[in-house]
Order: C-alpha cells, then structure tokens, then sequence
C-alpha cells in the first residue's frame, strides 16, 4: 500500500476518532451518555442505524457473495420495510412513553422481572460474541490481503473505538457514524465508478448487465417457495420480516439508537426512512459485486483469491498440480473472453438463436472453470487442512487492492474500517447501557447520582470493549465458533421477539407463561439448529410464533396476571 | 416534563403525506415497486 492510501485511510479515521472524542467529551449526565439527551433528529438517528447494521463484512462480503452466487441475497432485505413500519407503530410510541433506557426495561415494566433479566441475558450473551466477531473478521481479510500483523489490527481498531464510546456514549456513537456513513457511502461509489471506468472501452454500462445477467449474476428475485433455498422473495419477506423485527425492535444496539430521538416523529421517520433506502443501498453493493465478476470476464482472476492459502500450496509437494490448474484456468478464461464479445455482439444484432448458443457455451465454460477451482480447492485443502476453502470475503477486497488507482484504495479501506468501527461501537455502547441499566442499577445500586452511573458506564464500556478484543484475539484459534458466532443471532432473536411481540399485543398473557413459553421455545429452536436441515432465517418465525402460541395456551392453565403497566 | 410532552405532541406530524398512515404507504409503495423492478430486471437481463 503506498503512502499517499495510508495518509488517506489514517487522515479519515483519526479523524472521525478525534471528533467523536472531543465533541462529547463533556458528556456528564446518565441521559446524554445512554439516549445522548433525547435531542437527536431524525437524519442523524437514520445514519446511525444504517451505520450500526452495516458492519465491515457487510462491504467485503456481500459484493463478492454477488460474484459467485448472483443478487439473490438482496431478497434478505426485503421483510425490513414491513418491520420498519409495525415498529414505528408499535415499539417507538411505546418505548418513548415508558421512557426507557433500554428495550429491556420495558419487559418488566410490562411482565416482571425475570422476564427482563432473560431478554437482557439473551441480548448480552449473543450481542457480547458478536462484537468480538466485528473485529475479528475484517482483520483477518485485511491481514490476508494486505499482510498486516492481525493481532495489531484487532487491537488497534478495537482500542480506538473503545476511546471515542467511553468518552462520550451514545452521543459520541451518533456523532461518528454520521461521518463514518459518509465515508463509506463515498467509497463505495467511488468502487463503483472505478469499476465502470477499468470495464473495456467497448463495453458500456448496458452490455455489462447483460454479461452478469446471461451469466446468471442479476437474479434479484426468485418467488418459488423452497424450503432449503436461503433466499427466496419468500424466505425474505416472512423470514426476513420477523428477522428484522427482532434485530431492530428488541436490539438494545439498534433500539439505543432511535431511543435517542428528540421526539416519537423524529424516531418514526428514522426507522420509515431506513426502510426507503436499505434495500436500494444493498441492491447497489451487490451490483458493485457483479460487476467486478464482469470485469474479471475480461481480466483473468485469481485461481483462488485467498493470497496466503495459494502461497501455502505453491511451497508445498501439490505445487506442479496447483500450476497446471492455473495454466488450464488461464486457458478457459481466455476461450471464455472470446464467447463473451460473441455474446455481445449477438445482442447489439438482437440476434436471439446466436445469443442462446453464446449464452450456452458461456455456461458451459463457467461450469469449467468452477470444476478447476473446485480442483484447487481441494489442493489447497490438502496442503493445509486447515485451510479455509470459501473465499467469497476475500473477492472485492482482492479487486481493490489490484485494480484501484492510488489514494481510492485508501479512501475504500477507510470505508471498510469506518463500516467496521460503526457497528462495533454501536454493540459496546448497547452492551454497557444493558449492563449499567439492567443489572447494574436494578438489581445493585437502585440510588446513585448521575456522574456515579456514567462512571459505571464508561467502566463497562471498557470491560466490553476488552472482552471483544480478546475473544476476537481468540477467535483464530476457534475457527468453527465464529461459523456458530454469526449464526447465534438467529438462535436467540426469535425468542427476545416472541417475548416482545407477547408484551405488545397479548395484553392478557402475563409474565410467568411468557417465560416458561419463552425458555421452551428456545430449546426447540436449539433443537432445529441441532438436529434439522432448516434455514436459518426460519429460527426467527418458529421461534417467535411458539413463544406466542405456547403463551397463550400456559395462560389459561396459570393463574392469570393482567396488564397493568400502561 | 411538560415541555417535554408538548413536543412530543407538537412533533407527531410526519413531514410529508399528513398523516403517518400515507407514510407507511409510501413506505409499502416502494417497496412494491422494487419487487416489481427486481422482478423485470432479473427478467430483462436474464
């Protein structure tokens, strides 16, 4: 990386660093430090939540999830408008009337205590992984990519976001993703443009589309119902729908974020205006993602773009049969480059039998060159069976490091890093708020003045932010748990929903069969994860749906408690 | 505290559509409209 990309990338992040620090730093009472004083408007509240549920991963994976496996990931999205509106209805006036610090808070005001403490549990146990996952992941990419010592990275990025949210809380959180989200917006743009710009000279905006779509790279929507595809309109739409529901009604990091608007209008339009943009903003990142697959049909790729894998199995005894896949992939690709010019030359003459056959040979191809990385999958496998073969996270970020003209490298890496930091400062700042609010001043110290609990805050701000670092420190040594890591959220946020969807809207359940419901609910969905072939994305629903159902059901068996709590 | 509910009250209107029931529907309109443009895109191109 040249100079000029590091001036770049550390002018960016200094600064953000230093803004968010001296911005908040006199941060004194409990109510600026947690709801940033409830005097946020909705621009700012927005930002902040597309900041948080936009991590790093989210812009070094999902365009290279679009280069092998086309757009259909975008049909994840499609259930967050839905949720954005039933929880501007329900969960914003709620909230904002009980005036809670956190979404917890609102269960024992609503049921009791126990069923407060699971949900926080819940929330701390999952969100408290997570948050080390956040680092993790981009530094190892980065390390892989860039060959930056992970240790450092890890610890450097996570001790310089635990700076900026201890010193000023919630305010400082809202303050820096505004200016992180404009970084990263500009750098994926200028991705973008620069990907249309290194295209051939004869290719325009148009004929790419068509390369990716005949290739089967544009396939945004797919509405048969199968249970065992990930992602169909419908796994979104219901699946999706109730995910989100989850993540951003109960999601002490994403509720903290709207429970800072100044008024119940400012928080609506937040959650109403992410709802507008989300899906549109993830369309384009996948877009960006095939078009780096077009680019790479006229440049040839990596055989496997993991740098420190191929270099592992070029020094070892499967070197000569790694070369020999090389030459042959080499080979296909150029046959592939031809078959592509014919393919547009068919289209400009609308010449449909010709596009057919082009389109048929293209596939046939693909399908060629697939089988040769799949060969040196398996070589890379042998030479080192640790070796992680999905290199999926490691395509976009290749492309940038190769291709990018000096500076944008810096300005997209910023981006990544920004993206990064937003998320995990977001998860350090709800995870102290849980803790303080909870636990803390719940079940330890009831009376204490305000600079006692900031203090408290600001100490357990720290703790998580240590606790992230080491278990992301630890995280190379436990492959499979981070795997188990970013699946936990779908484990427990059908439960946290069910619990919430019960307080809302069955005002005649109370908080006994709510918890017995809710801890049976969780061991079937355990159950499912465990021992059954169902998405993910299904968790959510069984989950949820149960708790409803099961609560119901023990509420006419228990002694019934009335909601009393508005 | 009662500073606080008059601005509660005072902000309740969204900023565009009147009432907060035609911004839900814009919201729903829009999202209709991308199922539909993924729908045509995924066609067009495929």
């Amino acid at each position: 990386m040249s100079l000029i990309d590091w001036i770049v990338m550390c002018g960016f992040l200094g600064f953000v660093v230093i803004y968010g620090t001296w911005k908040t730093r006199k941060t004194s009472s409990i109510d600026s430090y947690i709801r940033a004083g409830r005097k946020t408007a909705w621009f700012t509240i927005t930002l902040s939540i597309m900041a948080t549920q936009a991590s790093a991963i989210t812009f070094l994976s999902t365009p290279g999830q679009a280069y092998v496996d086309g757009m259909r990931f975008v049909q994840f999205y499609l259930g967050l408008p839905v949720a954005m509106i039933i929880l501007s209805i329900t969960a914003v006036p709620i909230y904002n009337k009980l005036n809670v610090y956190t979404a917890y808070e609102y269960l024992e005001k609503r049921f009791d205590l126990k069923n407060r403490m699971l949900g926080s549990a819940l929330f701390l146990s999952q969100r408290g992984l997570a948050a080390g996952f956040t680092i993790y992941a981009p530094s190892l990419i980065l390390s892989v990519i860039l060959g930056w010592e992970i240790n450092s990275t890890i610890i450097l990025m996570g001790v310089l976001v635990i700076i900026y949210t201890t010193v000023g809380g919630t305010e400082a959180v809202n303050k820096t993703h505004l200016i992180q989200m404009i970084i990263i917006t500009v750098g994926m743009f200028a991705a973008f443009a620069m990907i249309y710009i290194l295209l051939p000279e004869k290719v325009s905006f148009i004929d790419a589309a068509y390369i990716a779509g005949k290739m089967g790279k544009l396939n945004a929507i797919d509405f048969s119902f199968d249970l065992n595809n990930r992602y169909t309109f419908w796994s979104g739409m219901i699946g999706g729908t109730f995910l989100m529901l989850s993540y951003f009604g109960t999601d002490q990091s994403q509720v903290q974020r709207y429970l800072a608007g100044s008024s119940v209008a400012q928080s609506r339009i937040a959650l109403l205006v992410n709802g507008l943009v989300k899906v549109p903003m993830q369309f384009i990142i996948l877009f960006i993602g095939a078009m780096v697959f077009v680019f790479y049909q006229f440049v040839t790729p990596p055989l496997f773009f993991n740098p420190v894998q191929e270099d592992i199995v070029k020094h070892s005894v499967y070197s000569e049969q790694y070369s020999e896949l090389q030459n042959n992939y080499e080979k296909i690709q150029t046959e592939k480059r031809e078959n592509v010019v014919s393919l547009l030359n068919s289209i400009d003459v609308n010449d449909e039998k010709k596009i057919e056959e082009n389109k048929n040979q293209l596939t046939e191809k693909n399908k060629e060159a697939e089988h040769t990385r799949n060969e040196a999958k398996d070589l890379i496998k042998k030479a080192n069976p640790d070796a992680d073969t999905d290199d999926t996270n490691y395509i976009f970020i290749s492309f940038i490091v190769n291709f990018m003209p000096v500076g944008l490298i810096g300005l997209v890496l910023a981006a990544i890093l920004s993206a990064s930091m937003s998320s995990t400062s977001a998860e350090l700042n709800a995870l102290a708020s849980t803790t303080v609010i909870d636990f803390y001043k719940r079940l330890i110290k009831k009376e204490a003045d305000d600079r006692h609990y900031v203090f408290i805050s600001k100490i357990s701000t720290v703790l998580w932010g240590m606790y992230a670092i080491s278990f992301a420190l630890l995280a190379q040594q436990l492959g499979s748990l981070v795997e188990a890591v970013n699946i936990l959220g779908s484990l427990v946020y059908g439960t946290i929903l069910g619990i919430f969807l019960t307080a809302f809207y069955l005002k005649r359940v109370g908080g006994t069969p709510t918890f017995i419901a809710a801890l049976i609910a969780e061991v079937v969905v355990l159950y499912c994860y465990f021992f059954t072939t169902i998405p993910f994305l299904w968790f959510n629903m069984i989950g949820c749906m149960l708790i409803i159902l099961l609560a119901l059901l023990l509420n006419l068996f228990l002694k019934p408690e009335y909601f009393a709590g508005e | 505290m009662e500073a606080e509910k008059s601005n509660f009250e005072k902000n309740e209107t969204p900023p565009f559509g009147n009432s907060w029931n035609k911004f839900y529907a814009i919201v729903l309109g829009e999202l209709v409209v991308i199922i539909f443009f993924f729908y045509f895109f995924t066609k067009v191109f495929e």
